[in-house]
């Protein structure tokens, strides 16, 4: 059986803000609980460690709001990598592999979990590195398929709906205004007529009223 | 205006100059600043029933059951890539005419047109059309430029007929 392994995350980037990643529940995290600790799905502590200090490279904690680690990127990665997507479930994925325009998108052989565990190992000790220093490394790899999937996946971690595990307390909706998947605004029309107004972004269990899941929850 | 793509496949689209790579905190305030300013406008045209079109059975890849897969064989001609320079251009005459050219308001000094699709200054102008929006949404419009046309005929034949002027 493999340890457990995990990452701390620090409390203060997810202070009071609802955490939907710990064991399939919401969690309510403090931010005097100091750190909390996500249990990991794929990725190893170290491993986790590095993706998490990339993806905060690509889509910054910075002046202009939050980032990916306050949205809790790596966790929608891990998971990810851990359900159907991360094995190729659903690819066609068998020989003979060859090589073909890029608009047929990637055509290789390596599952999503096989291209991040040789692209994490190729950043080496990246997470120990000073930002400009990972700024220049990840720019060394640019056009790698495995950087062109993590910036992929870590703009789909900061915009998905929470039940994936990233865009905690609905960080990103807010960043960016957009007000989750509601079918109207019918209600609202009357009450706010003539005042600008924008409506406080829901999540998919929140319009439903249940709790859902991703698809990456899906047994093997 | 959105592309009305959803929160994931709209966002990051920037206009070329705006930032040096597409990550990294420069493309990042870029992205944000521009993530529902941006619009895209795509087209879908035709590959003809030629001969060197068609379906066939892969001689290499296999399904689960080791039938083999549906291979597609589709080589563009002149034709087809005639016709894609020709939507290209109509697409950008399209950009210059749709949505905020002549905007419907409530007064003339933030307006074009008044609700009536009437000019504000001079009233045997009538602008209809979705020139009227002074955005568009992610919805097909079209059923409300009809609505609007349609009262837009109304004013002008039950009103401004009887008596030519501005109606507001």
């Amino acid at each position: 059986v493999k340890r457990r392994e995990f990452i701390l995350l620090p409390a203060s980037s997810l202070g009071g803000v609802l955490l939907y990643t710990l064991a399939r529940e919401p969690v309510r995290v403090q931010a005097q609980t100091g750190a909390v600790k996500v249990p990991l799905r794929f990725f190893t502590a170290a491993e986790a460690r590095t993706v998490q200090a990339a993806c905060e490279r690509i889509f910054p904690s910075d002046e202009n709001g939050p980032g990916a680690t306050e949205a809790g990127v790596v966790i929608f990665i891990d998971r990810q990598l851990a359900g159907p997507y991360g094995r190729d479930k659903y690819r066609y994925s068998k020989p003979p592999f060859v090589d073909s325009v890029p608009e047929h998108g990637y055509q290789g052989k390596a599952s999503p979990r096989e291209i991040y565990r040789e692209g994490v190992q190729q950043l080496g000790n990246f997470a120990d590195l000073p930002p400009a220093e990972r700024d220049q490394k990840l720019r060394s790899t640019e056009n790698t398929t495995f950087f062109r999937m993590l910036r992929q996946h870590t703009i789909e971690g900061m915009f998905s709906d929470p039940m994936h595990g990233g865009n905690a307390g609905l960080i990103g909706w807010q960043l960016i205004g957009y007000p989750g998947p509601l079918m109207s605004y019918r209600d609202e029309i009357d009450k706010n007529h003539g005042q600008p107004w924008r409506r406080k972004p829901v999540s998919l269990a929140q319009v439903v009223g249940h709790q859902v899941t991703g698809w990456e929850e899906e047994k093997e | 205006m959105s592309t009305g793509e959803g929160p994931i496949a709209g966002f990051g689209a920037i206009p070329p100059g705006e930032a040096k790579s597409d990550w990294g905190a420069e493309w990042k305030k870029a992205a944000l600043a521009w993530h529902d300013r941006v619009a895209a406008i795509s087209s879908e045209a035709e590959h003809l029933a030629y001969r060197q079109n068609y379906v066939d059975l892969d001689p290499t890849y296999t399904d689960k059951y080791g039938d083999p897969l549906i291979r597609l064989t589709l080589d563009w001609t002149e034709h087809e890539r005639a016709q894609g320079a020709m939507v290209t251009k109509i697409q950008g005459q399209l950009a210059a005419a749709m949505g905020g050219r002549a905007i419907m308001g409530t007064a003339p000094d933030s307006s074009v047109v008044n609700p009536w699709l009437q000019h504000w200054h001079a009233p045997n102008l009538w602008v209809v059309g979705g020139s009227a929006f002074p955005q568009n949404g992610s919805g097909n419009p079209t059923l409300t430029i009809l609505a609007l046309t349609l009262r837009a005929a109304d004013g002008l034949i039950d009103r401004y007929l009887k008596r030519p002027g501005g109606l507001l």
